[in-house]
């Protein structure tokens, strides 16, 4: 696809600009042009302003004939130099973009995305924390392990609420200051929890 | 074998972290409740015991704290919401909710402050109901 187009786009630029070098800018296109290009001349356009316009067109972005007369349309007023000069500053390169390249790519970083990391990992660790539950209560005998119990336990706690403030404190601020009393009130009653069991 | 002992290894364990439960039980779990006591009661076992009137003055002394830390915490999340939310329940459920955070964080303040966590809070309470005990009970038979 990409290196037929080069190829069309290569070969006519070379007619044109042979055409240039003739010296004939306002004498309209023989039939035997037209054919090698591959369409028909219309009557109302010169044959002359309208090959640099299709060209461009073409090596810019690719399209078909209906597109090209549309978008060649506004610059078939202009000048013959002016047309050249434009064709001439159009690079005939076409970037080719590969779907495989978009798995390569790094994935994209902003507000958004960190937002949503966040909750991803909070929710793989309110996961991990409730497995923890019944896995320490089975095979827990010393302080430690009930301790990390303790804190498994007050973790869900927190989450559990946390969803229950996400729901109904509309108000952002409002909302991170509750939070933050709560994550106090838990601290403190967990760090008693530990106290009373262990050393009590 | 082996699964039975740990099973009775856990049940132990479980009964030991709840043993201070039993304090509720020696307070709440009588046949027959104490008559009320008055501040003038406890300042005089204060004024009687040396080991345990220091520790349970301290403990009353706490109190003022939890106070402080309720109208603190009152004022500042009930602020909060009456100036960002402005819904009257919600600043009703927040300056609630406020206090009994700031209550919490202030006797945790307290405990420090007094060093509460180098003394028996549940046997200084229990030491004050025996001597209130023994005193209702003398009292009957006098």
């Amino acid at each position: 696809m990409a290196s037929r187009l080069v190829a069309r786009s290569r070969r006519g630029l070379a007619l044109a600009l042979s055409r240039a070098g003739a010296g004939a800018p306002s004498r309209p296109s023989p039939p035997g042009l037209g054919k090698t290009l591959g369409y028909e001349p219309t009557s109302h356009l010169h044959g002359a302003q309208f090959l640099p316009c299709w060209f461009s067109t073409i090596a810019s972005n690719g399209s078909h004939m209906q597109k090209a007369q549309e978008t060649c349309k506004p610059v078939a007023g202009m000048e013959h130099s002016d047309a050249l000069k434009v064709m001439e500053g159009t690079s005939p390169k076409v970037v080719a973009f590969s779907p495989l390249e978009a798995a390569i790519t790094k994935p994209r970083s902003s507000p958004l995305t960190i937002e949503s990391s966040k909750v991803k990992r909070s929710e793989i660790a309110t996961l991990v924390t409730f497995y923890m539950i019944p896995s320490l209560l089975v095979s827990s005998k010393n302080g430690l392990a009930t301790s990390i119990l303790v804190g498994a336990v007050f973790h869900q706690i927190y989450m559990f609420h946390k969803e229950i403030f996400l729901d109904y404190v509309h108000h952002d601020i409002t909302r991170k200051w509750a939070l933050i009393y709560f994550k106090l009130l838990l601290l403190i009653m967990a760090k008693e929890t530990i106290v009373y069991f262990n050393f009590i | 074998m082996g699964i039975h002992e740990h099973v009775e290894g856990i049940k132990a364990h479980w009964a030991k972290n709840f043993s201070f439960l039993d304090y509720f039980k020696k307070v709440y779990g009588r046949d027959k409740p104490l008559p009320k006591w008055t501040d003038a009661d406890v300042d005089e076992f204060i004024a009687s015991d040396p080991v345990y009137g220091p520790q349970l003055k301290a403990m009353r002394e706490s109190r003022k704290f939890a106070l402080g830390g309720a109208l603190v915490g009152g004022a500042h999340l009930g602020g909060i919401a009456l100036k960002y939310s402005k819904a009257p329940h919600g600043v009703v459920l927040a300056t609630g909710f406020g206090a009994i955070c700031g209550a919490v964080v202030g006797s945790e303040v307290a405990e420090h402050w007094y060093q509460l966590y180098k003394t028996d809070k549940q046997g200084a309470n229990l030491r004050f109901i025996y001597w209130w005990e023994d005193k209702v009970a003398g009292n009957q038979k006098s």
